[in-house]
């Protein structure tokens, strides 16, 4: 296993197509990353690059210390599990023993090896089935565990789940989870599905056009996330986006007033114009007439239910915030009172859309 | 706009029945979703009411017009389908007027009703555009304004968000429900995503397996399921059931489900059977201490969690049961971890475990 460190990576495409504008990252040994963007971000072109599919424009690559910018894929070592599930056309076993006979290991060695990666991935009791007429499930397993027999330096996963049906893409993506913990291997998931990324990896890169926004642990980009791209990216819903304004030490937003006192001054150095975040469940909402003084009347626009909850559409002031909240007894049009938790409250700059606080 | 009855419709492709004795009204004007599982007969029953399919039995209704022999083009209907195909050697602006040029109406109604529709969907930017050069969606606005622009009785709506990534199906779900309430009109959209049904429907028909399970306003059936199927379809994550036995001790009755007796003596009139279905929402379930109040516990280990979007279910194993609990926080519990989680009593709903009725529900 090894750390994948990539350093200025760009890569134009026929046609002046900028897909990679400088990409520094080091995903590091022995962790779970995601790769996460919508369609058109640049991230497979990015994993082409890890894997030795394509060599980039500019920049380099490194596995720990060694640079593998010129290496082909084989000579990097890296293990490949695609959308659409590759097995051969032959049984489980041979196809689990393919990578290993190609590197003309001796038999009793290979049948190990098949059997310790079969138990893993729960395939012992399907070895001598032919692995076409496994479901997409039990054909991604055996494409994941062709790719773990050969003890490779890295994993990339690329969009592995989405061709899998529910119930067995839950099975799956536990199975996955914990043989990256019990091997430690260092993987990298690519995908457009932030609730994936989410739930399975340890650290996200998000991506767009063509740049990294950020790369830190899930908890950290839902609470904290770099700009303004991946708040709105990262939740269903996405993140109330305000405008707001500073004045006289206090955030105005609509009829919301937050005393700011304490960081007017990192705002200020901003200007006075900026966007408010805040999540749809960092609101509270109520029925009662204003039941402290700070709280702000709003209009009940619209409910979406969202079975156990629901998200209320709320319009005053100028402004337009989406609250999640218990089931409540509430119809369209009523009036309620709101109010931010106030440490839940993120500020970013209008020009460029980075976080300030 | 005209309501829509289906009346008794069966229909078998090969031998296998695909809808079974179907029956149910559209209210004028309503917004009606057919939710259920994948196979569930969905496209099947729309395509019968669109006139493109002939059931084998049963009749559609019209307002008071039996339409069961009318043949699609003469019923004014329009359908969106899960994958869209637009003409791709036309215009967006073309292949939004192409039903209305084949109506043959004149060409400045058609212009005025393009315009319209486009407006609606927030669209009018692209309307010289190619569908090539058009997003995913971006070309499923486009199909759902060329099926608006027909000024139909009846849309018919088969999982149209279903291939559009989860940014989209995010801001279409409530902008679908504006530019209905705008435009008036009976819609009936099938889905096999609760979520479509719980933002969007006013009405909701449940269909499981060829038959309708339960009809209603979606916030009632949600709150009264009749039978386990219902229970599953229309919930976020599906309901949990456990199978349980009945235990008698003198004058008391009490659910044992795996060890927690639960006391039920007032339920006495109802429960006559020995084994019972004992259903519990994943929403009911929380974390709680390993103190005494009176919840139903369950120490269990942690399976996987998984977030979605903005929520948490969590998967646990409970002596060798799986439980799915939904937190509405983001909250990563990792595989093995330990957690004691638990239910208050009043929120059990108890089925029969031969019919899958429901025989109680919240300990009444």
């Amino acid at each position: 296993m090894v750390a994948i460190k990539l350093e200025n990576i760009r890569h134009v495409y026929p046609g002046n197509v900028e897909a990679v504008k400088g990409v520094t990252i080091t995903f590091e040994d022995k962790t779970f990353s995601a790769l996460l963007g919508p369609s058109g971000c640049g991230k497979t072109t990015l994993m082409k690059i890890i894997a030795g599919l394509l060599k980039p424009t500019a920049g380099r690559v490194y596995f720990d210390n060694e640079d593998v910018t010129d290496l082909s894929p084989q000579e990097r070592n890296i293990a490949m599990v695609f959308q659409f599930p590759v097995v051969y056309d032959m049984s489980v076993y041979d196809n689990l023993a393919f990578p290993l006979i190609v590197r003309k290991l001796p038999k009793d060695e290979v049948r190990r090896k098949v059997n310790e990666v079969a138990e893993l991935l729960e395939l012992k009791d399907k070895l001598h089935l032919h692995a076409s007429a496994l479901d997409a499930g039990g054909r991604q397993r055996v494409a994941i565990g062709r790719a773990l027999v050969r003890s490779p330096n890295a994993f990339i996963l690329d969009e592995p789940f989405t061709n899998i049906d529910p119930a067995s893409r839950l099975v799956l993506r536990a199975k996955i989870k914990e043989i990256q913990k019990e091997l430690k291997q260092t993987m990298i998931f690519v995908t457009h599905d932030q609730a994936e990324a989410l739930t399975l990896s340890d650290w996200i890169a998000v991506m767009n056009e063509g740049r990294i926004l950020q790369y830190d642990t899930p908890e950290t980009i839902y609470d904290n996330p770099a700009n303004t791209f991946v708040a709105y990216f990262i939740g269903i819903p996405a993140m109330n986006l305000v405008d707001c304004s500073l004045e006289d030490g206090k955030l105005i937003s609509g009829e919301f007033v937050h005393d700011v006192s304490n960081v007017a001054e990192i705002l200020r150095a901003h200007g006075t114009e900026f966007i408010l975040g805040i999540r749809a469940e960092h609101l509270e909402v109520s029925t009662e007439e204003r039941p402290k003084p700070e709280w702000v009347r709003m209009k009940c626009a619209m409910i979406e239910s969202l079975g156990a909850l629901y998200l209320l559409h709320l319009e005053g002031g100028g402004i337009y915030l989406k609250a999640k909240t218990k089931r409540m007894k509430i119809s369209e049009g009523n009036y309620v009172w709101v109010r931010m938790k106030k440490e839940k409250i993120r500020v970013f700059d209008k020009k460029t859309g980075e976080r300030i606080i | 706009m005209v309501s829509v009855r289906v009346s008794s419709i069966s229909k078998a492709f090969a031998g296998r029945k695909i809808l079974d004795d179907v029956s149910f009204e559209v209210k004028d004007g309503s917004f009606t979703s057919i939710l259920g599982p994948v196979g569930a007969g969905k496209t099947t029953l729309l395509r019968i009411i669109a006139g493109v399919e002939y059931p084998d039995k049963g009749s559609i209704y019209f307002g008071d017009k039996d339409v069961t022999d009318v043949p699609a083009r003469l019923r004014n209907v329009s359908m969106v389908y899960q994958s869209f195909a637009l003409y791709p050697h036309m215009t967006v602006y073309e292949n939004i007027a192409s039903p209305l040029i084949i109506k043959n109406l004149p060409k400045q109604e058609i212009d005025k009703r393009v315009n319209e529709v486009a407006e609606l969907l927030k669209i009018s930017h692209l309307l010289n555009r190619f569908p090539r050069e058009l997003s995913g969606g971006e070309a499923q606005r486009v199909a759902i304004a060329r099926a608006l622009a027909k000024n139909a009785d009846v849309y018919l709506f088969d999982e149209p968000l279903t291939n559009l990534d989860y940014k989209i199906r995010e801001s279409m779900r409530s902008e679908l429900r504006r530019i209905f309430e705008e435009l008036g009109g009976t819609i009936v959209y099938a889905t096999s995503d609760p979520v479509d049904t719980f933002a969007m429907a006013q009405d909701v028909v449940i269909l499981y397996g060829g038959r309708v399970m339960q009809t209603g306003p979606v916030e009632e059936v949600y709150e009264n399921p009749k039978n386990i199927h219902t229970s599953r379809i229309l919930a976020r994550p599906p309901m949990n059931l456990l199978e349980v036995e009945l235990r008698r001790e003198g004058d008391k009755l009490y659910l044992d489900i795996y060890g927690n007796l639960v006391d039920v003596s007032h339920l006495r009139s109802f429960l006559k059977e020995d084994e019972y279905i004992v259903g519990i929402r994943p929403e009911h379930i929380s974390f709680v201490d390993e103190g005494g109040e009176e919840l139903i516990k369950f120490p269990s280990t942690v399976i996987m969690t998984e977030i979605e979007g903005s929520e948490s279910i969590i998967h646990l194993e409970w002596k060798g049961i799986r439980l799915v609990m939904y937190y509405p926080y983001i909250k990563r519990l990792l595989p093995g971890q330990n957690v004691v989680v638990g239910v208050e009593p009043n929120k059990l709903h108890i089925f029969s475990k031969e019919t899958g009725e429901l025989i109680s529900k919240y300990g009444r």
